[in-house]
């Protein structure tokens, strides 16, 4: 068999698991919908033909069978909070995330790269083991302390007092900038801390093969060896953990920047669907985000053999 | 070529073993092929070959550690090749292994001590105090001062390493020991140490043994009987002296001048047999590089026969069949 | 020549590798002074709201009155216990799938526990962590069972590389020689030799606990009958607004004190036994 169609039958059965669980844990065990709807004292027999029309009395794998039906035809539902169907509120709330999230993300990864260059070039001296304790530092504080700070700093009237502390109306590059640079802040904070150190590490592997000792023997600078030798050849491992972190960002970072700064993405609407149990809202996420991690994974065992030639297809290792 | 039941020694017979290339349109690499084997009891075979040739591929063979495609394999009488897994396990205390770079088959993180005592503890030899008491003894039949005990491996020399692998193979007496390449990972003097080493343990303890060496001065020196393995079969049998001073076979006799041309150590040169050249199914594999070459030998495979009953003499070669 | 000198090479560079055990000791010394020292119950609610630092409270009190030091000193074992808890279940189970995967790796033990990895791996840890609080309601320590079934697969994964690794060494097939079973070669043999990539990955897993916490009982998934250092902080939010620190530091302080010591220690551990193994 083909490697492509193995590794597509592969990230399949990854679905298929995923939604397996979903299902279990949010259908099979989730909350039961007949009393919602049969409304306030409803008699057995009502009961009953609500779970019926529902499917609940039908045999697990019947009901299972529907349910990826269902996902597969992007028949995701109504939300049960807000009667919106449950596309149309991914369709408008996907773009906020992203407007909130990419810069940070995207920022802080460059900036992470950079200092790692830094600290790489400078290895064991001051700049690299300055950089390298701050970053032990930095990974070590909470994420929910680092916006708690920012916010108490550049929000209230204690600190500087600079930006609203909840909300999003943006229609502009002002606005966002008004609305978005705490959280983003916060992001870049995370970001940069926690990829630094893996940064300087592949960089340093890489400073210890034989051409660079050679490029620097001959007295090549820093910006040429980092930029035109060192950074091209790391640059698989590199977008392989920026592809890999950007579904963990964009499901848990909103999560937590939105349900605290009350932006109205993604990450907020999760935030209520969690707790109004809303479930059609819950099962589009999770398998969404599903779906986004296993494109991942398979574009990263397709694109990379392409991108360099030193890869061959079956010594991908994840 | 002979019935294996209730004789001694080791008997193997028709071992066949294919290593599956790791690429998809590479052929397969031939590990043994059709290899028949004696070794009388209480004797050490010592088999040459260039490295490539099959011989650590034989020595796992032997033991079972890896699995054959075809083939029997008759230790003392029992039959290896039938054995069940704890059958096999059981076994091993019967038929040990000596391994070319010690540090590498030692544990790491188990004293030397430990390691010795493994195989003992394993197959329930004695009680604890009478382990403890076998330990002694085996340092001093390796001739390792007994301080050296709870030390690790990478505290050691390489010799003392040596020792210590031999220790551990012989702490369940067995009656088949294979030594792979034992001191060619070792400098020259410490070479001459272990050989003796291990041709005195073995006067001692009368195990059989199959040496395996690339080095013929060393097969010289401890072989009662030499075999020349070449791509997967034994091309030549003999014992020692007759092997020497009448070699038969195209092939020993290229290795012989070689050795001789380079005098002091007679290393088998890595040949020509990597290069695959295209010859019948049906040819002598030595066909393609052999000087005394002839027309049948592409077309016929000779097989192993005797040429001699007293010295006991084989060779697989056209020439000497009729 | 390179391999001699990455031997060579110092460790990575921390600047005071004993930082990591000193702060520590802080922290429990920190700890045991707030168990002898006299304070009221940490549930109990008193009219003296917001108090600043005193005799009767040592690190004020928060907005309903309550102790804060009592509420740490409470907090503190919960969310230790929190992390206990979840690294030994995950670690134990990551460790054992990871033996048993890279033992079988290529056959169907090893294919069917990397299926089951890719697809936990696959589901985002917030809302896998709500869905189980909701499907098991009923207990109430569904968040520490959400954690120890999603934080095993790293450690079965580093545990399958290095079993790999190792299986392909002489002193394995030296253990085969012997007569060892596999069952008995994993774990005198295999076990020991994998030990420094283990360790590292339990600490890894108790810092991922205790930070998780945080999280989770921020955004109300958290155990709320009791108090721990991410139910302090989140309570906080709403009290830095108007001014009072003292809630938010407490709880923030203890906790960056807790896995900056276990960074450290880990970093160090990790950088001894294996220079070139950067960062998780």
């Amino acid at each position: 068999m083909p490697i492509f169609i193995q590794k597509t039958l592969y990230s399949l059965s990854l679905l298929l698991g995923v939604t397996f669980i979903s299902f279990m844990l949010m259908v099979y065990f989730g909350p039961d919908r007949s009393y919602a709807i049969a409304g306030k004292n409803p008699d057995a027999a009502q009961l009953e033909e609500i779970r019926q029309q529902l499917g609940y009395n039908q045999p697990l794998t019947s009901r299972y069978l529907g349910y990826i039906k269902d996902l597969a035809s992007f028949n995701l539902g109504l939300s049960e909070s807000s009667g919106k169907p449950v596309a149309r509120l991914l369709a408008e709330t996907i773009p906020t995330s992203l407007l909130l999230l990419l810069p940070g993300f995207l920022i802080g990864n460059l900036l992470a790269l950079m200092l790692a260059m830094i600290a790489a070039w400078y290895k064991h001296s001051w700049p690299d083991r300055l950089l390298t304790n701050l970053s032990l530092l930095g990974v070590s504080i909470s994420f929910l302390i680092i916006i708690i700070v920012l916010s108490t700093w550049l929000c209230t009237p204690q600190g500087l007092n600079l930006f609203p502390s909840r909300g999003w109306r943006v229609d502009g590059l002002s606005s966002w900038l008004t609305y978005a640079t705490v959280p983003s802040l916060a992001l870049i904070f995370v970001t940069v801390f926690f990829n630094l150190r893996f940064y300087r590490a592949l960089l340093l592997d890489e400073m210890e093969q034989d051409y660079i000792r050679t490029a620097r023997a001959y007295g090549a600078g820093p910006f040429a060896i980092m930029f035109s030798e060192a950074l091209p050849n790391t640059l698989i491992p590199i977008l392989t953990r920026l592809l890999f972190s950007l579904p963990a960002i964009l499901v848990s970072g909103s999560l937590v920047l939105e349900s605290y700064f009350g932006i109205p993405g993604i990450g907020k609407v999760s935030f209520d669907a969690i707790f109004n149990a809303d479930q059609p809202v819950l099962n589009a996420i999770v398998s969404l985000s599903a779906v986004m991690i296993v494109v991942v994974t398979w574009l990263a065992d397709f694109i990379y053999p392409r991108l360099d030639p030193r890869i061959s297809q079956h010594l991908v290792v994840r | 070529m002979n019935q294996p039941n209730n004789s001694t020694g080791v008997h193997a017979t028709g071992l066949m073993k294919l290593w599956p290339s790791q690429k998809k349109n590479q052929q397969d690499r031939v590990g043994l092929n059709n290899l028949d084997l004696i070794i009388p009891a209480g004797k050490t075979f010592g088999l040459v070959g260039e490295s490539g040739s099959g011989k650590s591929t034989l020595a796992l063979a032997l033991l079972r550690l890896i699995k054959l495609d075809a083939g029997e394999v008759w230790i003392d009488g029992q039959a290896i090749h039938a054995l069940d897994e704890k059958g096999l396990r059981n076994q091993r205390q019967h038929m040990q292994l000596i391994f070319q770079n010690p540090l590498a088959a030692l544990d790491p993180r188990h004293s030397v001590g430990d390691a010795i005592l493994e195989p003992l503890v394993l197959h329930n030899v004695g009680t604890a105090i009478q382990r403890r008491q076998q330990l002694q003894n085996l340092f001093e039949l390796v001739g390792l001062g007994r301080t050296l005990a709870s030390r690790y491996p990478h505290q050691l020399s390489g010799g003392q390493q040596q020792r210590v692998m031999i220790a551990r193979a012989l702490a369940s007496r067995p009656s088949f020991l294979i030594a792979d390449e034992p001191v060619s990972a070792l400098d020259a003097p410490i070479q001459a140490q272990i050989l003796n080493l291990l041709r005195d343990l073995q006067t001692e303890l009368g195990f059989t043994m199959l040496f395996i060496s690339h080095d013929l001065a060393v097969i010289q020196f401890i072989a009662d009987r030499i075999g020349v393995m070449y791509h997967g079969q034994l091309l030549e049998q003999a014992e020692n002296n007759e092997l020497f001073s009448n070699p038969c076979h195209p092939y020993t006799e290229s290795l012989l001048t070689a050795a001789g041309a380079s005098h002091q150590s007679a290393v088998v040169n890595p040949g020509k047999q990597q290069q695959e050249i295209n010859q019948g199914p049906n040819s002598c594999i030595y066909a393609h590089s052999c000087p005394r070459v002839m027309q049948k030998c592409r077309h016929h495979e000779p097989s192993l026969r005797y040429i001699n009953k007293s010295p006991p003499h084989w060779v697989k070669c056209l020439h000497y069949e009729n | 020549m390179s391999s001699s000198l990455n031997q060579t090479k110092p460790a990575d560079p921390i600047f005071f590798p004993q930082l990591g055990v000193l702060v520590f000791f802080g922290l429990i010394v920190v700890l045991i002074i707030m168990a002898v020292y006299p304070l009221p119950d940490w549930q109990v609610i008193s009219p003296d709201r917001f108090a600043g630092i005193s005799q009767e409270h040592p690190l004020g009190t928060n907005a309903l009155g309550q102790d804060i030091a009592a509420r740490a000193a409470q907090a503190s074992w919960h969310s230790l216990r929190i992390g206990f808890i979840v690294t030994i279940c995950a670690g134990f189970l990551g460790m054992l799938l990871g033996l048993v995967s890279g033992w079988y790796a290529g056959r169907w033990p090893d294919a069917t526990i990397l299926w089951l990895t890719g697809v936990m791996e696959a589901i985002p840890f917030y809302l896998f962590v709500a869905a189980v609080a909701y499907a098991f309601r009923q207990l109430s320590w569904s968040m520490e069972l959400a954690m120890v079934v999603t934080f095993w697969t790293t450690m079965t994964r580093l545990v399958r590389a290095e079993v790999i690794r190792l299986k392909q060494r002489d002193f394995i097939l030296a253990a085969r020689a012997i007569g060892l079973s596999p069952a008995k070669t994993l774990t005198s043999h295999i076990l020991p030799n994998a030990l420094p990539v283990i360790l590292v990955q339990f600490s890894m897993i108790f810092i991922a606990a205790i930070k998780a916490e945080v999280i989770l009982s921020f955004l109300g998934l958290g155990n709320s009958s009791t108090i721990s250092w991410g139910l302090m902080i989140s309570e906080s939010t709403q009290e830095v607004i108007a001014g009072h620190y003292l809630n938010f530091f407490s709880a923030s302080i203890l906790l960056f004190m807790l896995i900056y010591s276990v960074s450290l220690i880990t970093d160090s551990l990790q950088t001894r036994t294996d220079p070139r193994q950067g960062v998780a």
